[in-house]
């Protein structure tokens, strides 16, 4: 020992304190303020994470992989089978479509994850997923509105499954994704066919929203299919100037004729006779209001619900559908759905089933029911009223020789340009298994643009069940 | 000695499973655990009281080194393992070239001109790297940093001056009891060399390097007199003089500035720092394990933040347990300068383990936002072939230093 | 390979951590063992010098092992400025008598007084400048050291010799010791300090 001892001595003191110190610290952020880190928008781990996870694929109900996976040089990238058809169902990214809205089922996160599969795995990997589009009627569906714009909507009434859910204009996902270029395009495209109208387009529903206007008068028990009202082809109701789409009037009709011939003269008589504070109600037994819940983004519908002189004039608008009532495509599907399954409203729903990548089901969709909202006679007697449309009203291109369909059309006025072409349905009429409706925007009158489409996608989810 | 190179081997063993590697790759950490292991065999017969614990330290230090570097970048592990064979050899030279340590205190001023001389050359015609110039060399072919080596010598300057005129020195300062401030004859030295300090720190743009040689020179300062007053005051003059830079070369304010508030400039100034942190949280108690994180976000992973690679992939507990590595090294050392017979091979052995803790201290404390990040190394973890050289030579000087010790035990 | 792979990483983990910290224990009880015996070696006597080496290298010999009392070590720790409580003794200042001056100029029976630190050598800025040609420039230390004053050799060329012995090392100096540099014999005197 030198005479340098007690000093070393206190210069490892000064150093071990030095150490101490890099503990506590160490600490600090390596536990308590681990989580804030994590969670900080600056942070790319959690979205690199995700990267490693091989993702489950998306297969349509009758087998037809959608979303695949690939191995790319910064983890797994999705491949898109089906292209242009399912573009707004599998996104073109993972913040976009089902790849966001079902992330936690395709990369085992969240109520998926499973820590000990992973390990036994040796590599963490997703769910798969299966969906309840039919790709048939998808793809025909995708294909009738090729050039267009507008979406086509395809519901199971008795569960509330999704069986099309398609938009126009589409977009190929791997395109637009493959350059900067391409994706500015896309993005500044003035179409935007990055919306996906049947879930997030607002339209007014025009005719086809007598359906509903029928339906609460029904039910209220303030009319009957023969109840008798007249029109004289331009009337003012509640203060608003109604005309019809007869410019003569149709004179004396009852409910049944005024709904086949769709007469928006009795229609804003009805609505006011219904009331502002009972059509907001039914509206929301119908779940018009809410949005769909679909794991995909959507819009909730609007109703005007404005008391006083300007309430009323569109409440009488609102009757047939025009004025400030906005609806998405899926709700007027739901609407008619509705009426299908007698009355009682279900939730839709998308995923038919989540299977573990070894097949084993994880989670299975179920019908979901909301409630009734109008009785089951009232359903059965506006059932009735839309297979008169097309036997002998504005829908009878719709006749099919082997089935009943029930069905309303709709011209929704846009002030200065086409009206948006609307069409709904379901069929078979006496035993509903398939609601169809298709909106073209801006194409004229529904009987015209959007019949044939929904009479093809019928017959195409028809002729597989047979 | 075994065990560390069986830990390392488990360890890239790890690192190659998770990365669907062949596990015969794992082999190349064991070449550098058998050149320990050789090494150690060569230095068993010499007979005289050598400090034991050391090497298997140091290896282990290394095998964890070589094993994250090739988790961050096979080819830069290869080439570690190369340089830490070198540095072997380079060891075993100091060890047998220093026969008697105090013989080199008569190298003292050689040793103290070279550094200076070294540090000077830097400065002037140094390669300006990430906007620090701290590297001698033709840039691609062949590097080094003078700073690596101008510490070592520093502490051979030191440790002799002051064996030669520590006692003067402390007469000198002690005639006075009752004097708190010296006079101005004793605090030109130390101005002096916080200038010298403040010299790197702006010229070279390198606050670790700074950092060091000042820590340094506080503590030779206070080995020598035995009073804490200086050491004070020269930290003041230290602070003062940065605080003082800060406000004028606007380099180092961006720096100070990405130190205080990284947030302010999360993808510029403050990426480093952030990711570095970001790291540590997502190591947790556990880590997410070898070869399982994202080093890849971690600019210089492999130099200034590989102590951040490993808290990611092994944790708090991984972490905690590497600290307590730096602390054996750095305890060990100063215990081998205090049981030193001689005052040179004490002076040299402190002035060693000074350097080595603080310099793990300075770049830890730089990873933990605690100090401004600094781009000097771990010692024996980080890549770079000066720098492993260096510390190796240094590791041979402190086995040199421990021979001529008082035994631990007096029936060892 | 259809291994559970996530599995053997997991525990791969945790025994290569559960490694890291057996050989950190192993490490600790060394170091432990360690300083657990250097604070008792400041009480306890401190062993005898070893016997002449085996290696000639001049090895230095330990301040505390020239059979100095056993608080010798401990006192030196004790505070930061050793060197006042040995000032304050003013009556009983130690000093260097000179026996033999040998070749150079100092006078036989000339008193030095020691201060903190003299240095002694042939250049004019020691403390005792001795103008002998066997004397080196700096050629040696007296200094103070928890009470005790020290012999140093400053690495000189021809050697200090104390009490007959060249010396390697430190050495502490006691009333009445003989110390030899060059021609000149000195006398050591600490009358009053033992």
């Amino acid at each position: 020992m030198t005479e340098y001892a007690p000093q070393i001595r206190r210069l490892l003191a000064l150093i071990l304190a030095g150490f101490g110190l890099l503990f506590l610290v160490l600490t600090y952020w390596q536990v308590l303020m681990a989580p804030r880190l994590a969670a900080d928008p600056n942070n790319q781990r959690q979205r690199l994470r995700l990267q490693r996870i091989k993702p489950g694929r998306a297969y349509t109900v009758d087998n037809q992989l959608v979303l695949d996976r690939q191995r790319g040089e910064k983890g797994w990238t999705a491949v898109y089978p089906q292209g242009r058809d399912f573009c707004h169902l599998t996104g073109y990214n993972a913040q976009s479509g089902l790849q966001k809205g079902l992330s936690d089922a395709l990369f085992g996160q969240g109520v998926y994850a499973n820590p000990w599969r992973d390990l036994l795995r040796g590599q963490p990997q997703g769910n798969d997923i299966v969906l309840t589009i039919n790709a048939a009627a998808q793809k025909v569906a995708t294909e009738e509105l090729e050039g267009k714009r507008g979406a086509v909507v395809a519901l199971d009434p008795t569960t509330g499954a999704v069986l099309a859910l398609v938009s126009a204009p589409a977009y190929d996902p791997a395109l637009v994704t493959s350059t900067t270029d391409e994706y500015e395009l896309f993005r500044l495209d003035p179409q935007s066919p990055e919306l996906n109208r049947a879930l997030q387009g607002l339209y007014a529903p025009g005719s086809v929203f007598k359906v509903f206007t029928a339906a609460v008068a029904l039910d209220l028990g303030l009319v009957n299919p023969r109840t008798e009202f007249t029109c004289r082809g331009r009337e003012r109701v509640n203060n608003a100037t109604v005309v019809c789409r007869r410019p003569a009037g149709h004179g004396t009709l009852d409910l049944n004729e005024a709904f086949y011939d769709s007469c928006n003269v009795v229609f804003a008589k009805l609505a006011a006779q219904i009331g502002i504070e009972n059509f907001i109600s039914y509206g929301k037994r119908f779940h018009l209001l809410d949005q769909a819940d679909l794991a995909l983004p959507s819009a909730a519908g609007r109703m005007y619900d404005f008391r006083g002189f300007k309430g009323k004039v569109a409440l009488a608008e609102a009757g047939f559908g025009q004025g400030a009532t906005m609806l998405s495509p899926l709700q007027v599907a739901r609407l008619t759905a509705a009426i299908a399954n007698r009355g009682q409203v279900l939730q839709p729903y998308l995923v038919e089933a989540v299977k573990s990548p070894e097949g084993v089901v994880v989670a299975r969709g179920q019908a979901k029911a909301l409630g009734q909202a109008v009785s089951p006679a009232t359903a059965a007697t506006l059932a009735g009223m839309m297979e008169q449309v097309v036997e002998r009203g504005t829908g009878r291109g719709m006749g099919m020789s082997w089935t009943k369909v029930a069905a309303k059309t709709g011209s929704a006025e846009v002030r200065g340009k086409e009206p948006h072409a609307w069409f709904t349905c379901f069929a078979p009429a006496d035993a509903p298994r398939y609601v169809v409706t298709v909106i073209v925007e801006h194409a004229g009158s529904g009987s015209e643009m959007a019949l044939p489409i929904a009479r093809r996608v019928l017959a195409t989810l028809l002729e597989q069940s047979r | 000695m075994l065990t560390s190179t069986l830990v390392a081997t488990l360890g890239m063993v790890l690192v190659c499973l998770a990365q669907d590697q062949s596990l015969l790759r794992a082999l190349r950490v064991t070449t550098v655990g058998a050149g320990f292991v050789i090494t150690s065999l060569i230095l068993r017969p010499d007979g005289r009281g050598r400090d034991t614990h050391l090497l298997p330290y140091a290896s282990l230090l290394c095998g964890l080194g070589v094993v994250l570097l090739w988790r961050i970048a096979p080819a830069l592990a290869s080439k570690q393992v190369v340089w830490m064979v070198l540095g072997l050899a380079a060891l075993l030279a100091t060890y047998w070239l220093v026969d008697d340590v105090a013989g080199l205190a008569r190298w003292k001023y050689t040793a103290g001109a070279l550094a200076v001389a070294l540090l000077g050359v830097t400065m002037v015609l140094g390669i300006e790297v990430n906007g620090a110039r701290l590297w001698l060399g033709i840039r691609d072919f062949f590097v080094f940093q003078p700073g690596e080596v101008a510490k070592v010598l520093m502490c051979l300057f030191l440790a002799g001056y002051v064996a030669d005129k520590g006692p003067i020195i402390r007469a000198q300062v002690s005639f006075r009891p009752g004097v708190v401030l010296p006079g101005l004859k004793y605090v030109g030295p130390l101005i002096l060399m916080v200038m010298f300090c403040l010299a790197i720190f702006v010229m070279q743009r390198d606050l670790g390097a700074a950092a060091l040689f000042f820590g340094l020179f506080v503590a030779v300062t206070y080995l020598a007199t035995g009073r804490k007053v200086y050491a004070l005051l020269s930290v003041i003059l230290f602070l003062a003089g940065m605080v003082a830079a800060t406000r004028f070369f606007p380099h180092v304010s961006v720096r100070v500035g990405a130190w205080l508030n990284p947030w302010a400039d999360a993808q510029g100034g403050g990426y480093q720092i952030l990711q570095s942190l970001y790291s540590l949280a997502a190591g947790g108690v556990s880590g997410v394990g070898m070869g399982q994180g994202f080093p890849e976000l971690l600019p210089a992973a492999g130099t200034d933040m590989i102590f951040s690679v490993a808290a990611e992939e092994l944790g708090l507990a991984g972490t905690f347990a590497l600290l307590l590595l730096y602390v054996l090294v750095t305890a060990r050392s100063y215990s081998i300068a205090w049981r030193a017979r001689h005052p040179y091979g004490a002076l040299l052995a402190a002035c060693l383990a000074t350097v080595f803790g603080l310099q793990t201290l300075v770049i830890v404390g730089g990873c933990l936002r605690l100090v401004p990040l600094t781009g000097i190394t771990l010692p024996f973890v980080s890549y770079g072939g000066t720098s492993v050289v260096v510390n190796f030579i240094a590791l041979g000087l402190l086995l040199a230093v421990s021979r001529d010790c008082l035994p631990p035990s007096p029936d060892a | 390979m259809d291994m559970p792979l996530g599995l053997i990483l997991l525990i791969g983990k945790f025994a290569f951590l559960a490694a890291l910290y057996a050989f950190l224990t192993w490490a600790f009880r060394g170091l432990f063992r360690q300083m657990g015996l250097e604070a008792s070696a400041g009480v306890a006597p401190v062993p005898p010098q070893p016997a002449p080496r085996p290696v000639p290298a001049p090895v230095a010999h330990p301040v505390a092992s020239a059979g100095a009392p056993p608080a010798t070590a401990r006192s030196g720790a004790a505070d930061g400025s050793p060197l006042v409580s040995a000032i304050s003794h003013e009556h009983a200042r130690p000093r260097l008598v000179v026996q033999e001056p040998g070749q150079s100029r100092l006078l036989a029976g000339q008193v030095i007084e020691l201060t903190a630190a003299l240095t002694i050598g042939r250049a004019d800025d020691n403390g005792l400048v001795i103008d002998d040609r066997f004397c080196s420039s700096h050629h040696a230390l007296i200094f103070t050291h928890g009470g005790e004053r020290i012999l140093r050799d400053r690495d000189s060329t021809n050697g200090t010799y104390h009490n007959g012995r060249r010396i390697t090392g430190d050495v502490v100096l006691r009333d009445g010791d003989r110390i030899n540099i060059g021609t000149v014999a000195l006398d050591y005197r600490a009358p009053g300090i033992e």
